[in-house]
This record gives C-alpha cells, structure tokens and sequence, in this order.
C-alpha cells in the first residue's frame, strides 16, 4: 500500500474523528483545525478526497436534498478498511518520529512564545 | 462549525445558478451545497466557487480520464490530421471529460448532435479539395456531398435512436432503497457478467491482433495496432472485478461504483479500439490513390463510424454515471 501523504494524513484523521457527520463542510473545518495556522484550500480537501476515494481509502454516499442547501444533498464520507490501516501505519510513523525527536533534542516540552 | 447564513428558504439565484455551470456535473451538487451552507452572503459564495472550481476541475479530469483511449483518439487524429490539428484536440479532449454528463444525454440534445455531426462532416467534405490540391474532380465531390447532407443526417439520427431506445429498454433497475442480500446479489451478477464479457472480447482481439497484419495499413502503425489488440485482450484477461470479502452495504456499494467506472473506461476504450483499423485504412486512401468516389464513400463510412463510437461511449457512460449516483443515493434496508 502506498503511504499517505500529510494532507491525506489530516483529511483521514478528521473523517474519524467527524464520525457520521463527515461531509465537505465538516471536514474542511476540522481539517483546518487540525492544521492550524495554517489556511487550507477548500477545493484541496475536495480533490484529496476524491483521490482517496479512488484509491478505496474512503467511502462516499448522498444523503437527502435540505433546503439549507438549495436543495442538494451532502456527499458523506466515511472511513474503509484499507483507509484505517493506513491511517494506523502513518500514526505509528508519526510516533517513532516523536520519540526520536524527542531523543534527539532531550523532550519536546512545549514552551509559550515570547 | 460555520453554521448557514444563506437564507435557508431562498432558491438559488441565476448567478449563484451560473457560477455552479463552473463546477463540473460530477462534484456540483455536494460542492454548490457545502458553499451555500458555508457562505455568509451570495458574494462570498461566488468568491468561494471561484477560488475551489480549479481544484475540483483538475480532480474531475483526473477522475474520469481514460488515459489509453484518449492517447488513441489523439492518435488516429494525428494519423488523419496531423500534428497541429491533434495538439488542438488533445486539450479539447482532456477537457470534455471534466464535464461529463451525469446521465444519458437528452434525446433531443442527442437528436441535435447527430444533425450537427452530419453538417460539419459535409463542411468537412468541402474543404477536402483545399487540404489535398491533388485529389481531383473537387467539384464533383463537395456537389455531390452537399447532396448527401440531408440523408446522411438522417441516417445519423436514425444510428441515435436506435442507441437511445436501446438505453431506454435496459434501463430503470433500482428503487431508493436496497437490502444487503439484494447488494450483494447485484455484486455477483455484475462481476460475472463482467467475466463472461472480457473473456469472449479478449479471444475477439486475440484473433484481430493474428488477422491485422493482412490488412495493408503503412507498417510500423500496422504493428503497433496488432501489439494493442494483443496488449487489451492480455489486459482483459487478467483484468476482472476482485470477489468481494466481507463487506458491509457502504463499501460493497463503493466497490460496485468503483467497478461500474473502470469498466466504463475500458469499453470507452475498447469501442475506439475496434474503429482504429477500419480509419486507419480509409485514411490510408485519400491523399492519392483513392477515386472521388471512393474517397466519398471512405469519408461517409468513417463520418458513421465515428458517430457510433461516440454515440456508444456517450449513451454508455450516461448509464454508467446514472447507476453510480443512483447507487450513492441509497439506503440499506434490513434483509
């Protein structure tokens, strides 16, 4: 499997953590929480998705029109098997990561700026 | 969460309907609506759609392009037309697919386009004297099709029909809702009529790959055709819908959707595919050697051709993208 690139890494971490409420507008603002301060492209999120879910990572459905909408529907997504692996592999990354940061530099404790 | 600030209540409006005309068919309803319940005022949304049109364009084209048929298409018009004309259409054609339709087209927009077809191939016939100064009898060839444009498109939209009442015949097949059992059941059948299709088409190409090179096209494109017929029959072979594991309804849907798309893909493909001998060798005919009507009949024949496949293509696809967002749309139902 291929490993997943940073921005998938957030986009598939905020479909987790949205659950059932995983749609466009949902995950952009989780997505940009995740990634703050950094602005992220509302279109960027709509074409990762649409690649992991070309790739299987990722499931879509339609759910029924709403008038807040104008009358469309919201593409709900939600997590697949092969996406939850691959989520699981980028966080055990992400950990040896930390520890050998943390190794290297003596901690990671956070300190306020100035 | 950015809560609606749009009015709920109130329609879209004809530049909010507008600007949606720039984002493509296959992302405008989820996109247009997540902007509209995002955006605090109509001049925001159309900032938003402007700024988020180029990423959803660019995934749409990647999404839906079919890299072999398009590098084919580009080809044969590389092969009949030449460099500057192919380098013109190979944008054109990338770009097309961006916009897909999401259903069969309408028939009276599919009337239209058979009319229109049938006019500029006849405008085609024209000019043929001016792109080629040594076929003779020029005269003779643009009285002669200009007589021919009324029947030629004719027989074009008798082609479109018939495809249209032949979509309309097989189609209709799914309510709003579904049960796992139903699902999966439409999973196999599908996977086993995919099989049964590949193995046959692949022994079809097998045979046209052994037979091409008794055709007479200029050699090195007679050998790079007969090694795509043997590549696409080996693709198909190996190529059939993976069994399905124990799934459950939203990705065994996922899966089918997936499915229904690349094999949609492929018989774009394959359509064109078969057509590339029979152009290749009326092409072959006209700078020189070809007699007015020879190259007349060459020309109508590869004009009919052209419109089939692509008539094929469309009506297939329509089908293909009316099943997928028929199958997003719908709910499981306990067994």
């Amino acid at each position: 499997m291929d490993s997943l690139g940073q921005f998938e890494q957030l986009v598939l971490t905020a479909i987790l953590a949205l659950g059932d409420n995983a749609y466009g507008v949902t995950i952009h603002a989780k997505v940009e929480e995740l990634s703050k301060p950094r602005k992220v492209a509302r279109g960027a999120v709509y074409a990762t998705l649409d690649r992991m879910e070309d790739k299987g990572l990722v499931a879509s459905w339609l759910s029924d029109p709403t008038p807040e909408r104008g009358g469309r529907s919201r593409r709900h997504y939600r997590l697949e098997k092969s996406g939850e692996k691959a989520l699981r592999e980028a966080a055990r990354t992400a950990q040896r990561l930390i520890e050998t940061i943390a190794k290297g530099l003596g901690g990671l404790a956070w300190k306020p700026p100035r | 969460m950015e809560a609606a600030a749009l009015n709920p209540w109130r329609a879209p409006s004809w530049r909010e309907r507008l600007a949606a005309l720039l984002i493509p068919p296959g992302a405008r309803e989820s996109v247009m609506g997540d902007l509209r319940e995002s955006c605090a005022s109509e001049a925001e949304l159309l900032r938003e759609v402007l700024r988020t049109a180029p990423y959803v364009i660019l995934s749409q084209m990647r999404r839906n392009l079919n890299m072999p048929a398009l590098l084919l298409q580009a080809g044969l018009v590389l092969w009949c037309f030449g460099a500057i004309a192919a380098g013109a259409a190979l944008p054109l054609l990338v770009l097309r697919e961006a916009w897909q339709p999401l259903a069969r087209p309408s028939h009276r927009h599919a009337l239209r386009d058979a009319v229109l077809v049938s006019f500029c191939g006849v405008l085609l016939f024209f000019l043929l004297p001016l792109c080629w100064p040594n076929v003779r009898e020029g005269r003779f060839i643009g009285a002669a099709c200009f007589m021919l444009g009324a029947p030629l498109s004719l027989l074009l939209c008798f082609v479109r029909t018939g495809l249209i009442l032949d979509g309309d015949r097989r189609g209709h097949w799914l309510g709003s809702k579904l049960s796992m059992a139903e699902m999966t059941m439409m999973w196999r059948q599908h996977r086993r009529r995919v099989m049964r299709r590949n193995r046959l088409e692949a022994v079809l190409l097998a045979l046209a790959a052994a037979w091409l090179p008794g055709l007479g096209i200029a050699g090195h494109a007679q050998s790079l055709l007969a090694a795509m017929f043997a590549a696409s029959a080996l693709w198909l072979v190996l190529d059939s819908p993976r069994r399905a594991a124990r799934q459950d309804f939203v990705s065994l849907r996922a899966l089918y959707s997936r499915s229904l798309a690349h094999q949609q893909q492929l018989r774009g493909f394959l359509w064109w595919l078969w057509l590339a001998p029979a152009l290749m060798s009326f092409q072959a005919t006209l700078p020189s050697e070809g007699a007015p009507s020879q190259i007349l009949e060459n020309s109508i024949v590869a004009v009919l051709l052209c419109f089939l496949v692509t008539a094929l293509n469309r009506e297939g696809s329509g089908r293909m993208r009316e099943e997928i967002v028929a199958l997003s749309r719908l709910r499981e139902t306990p067994a």
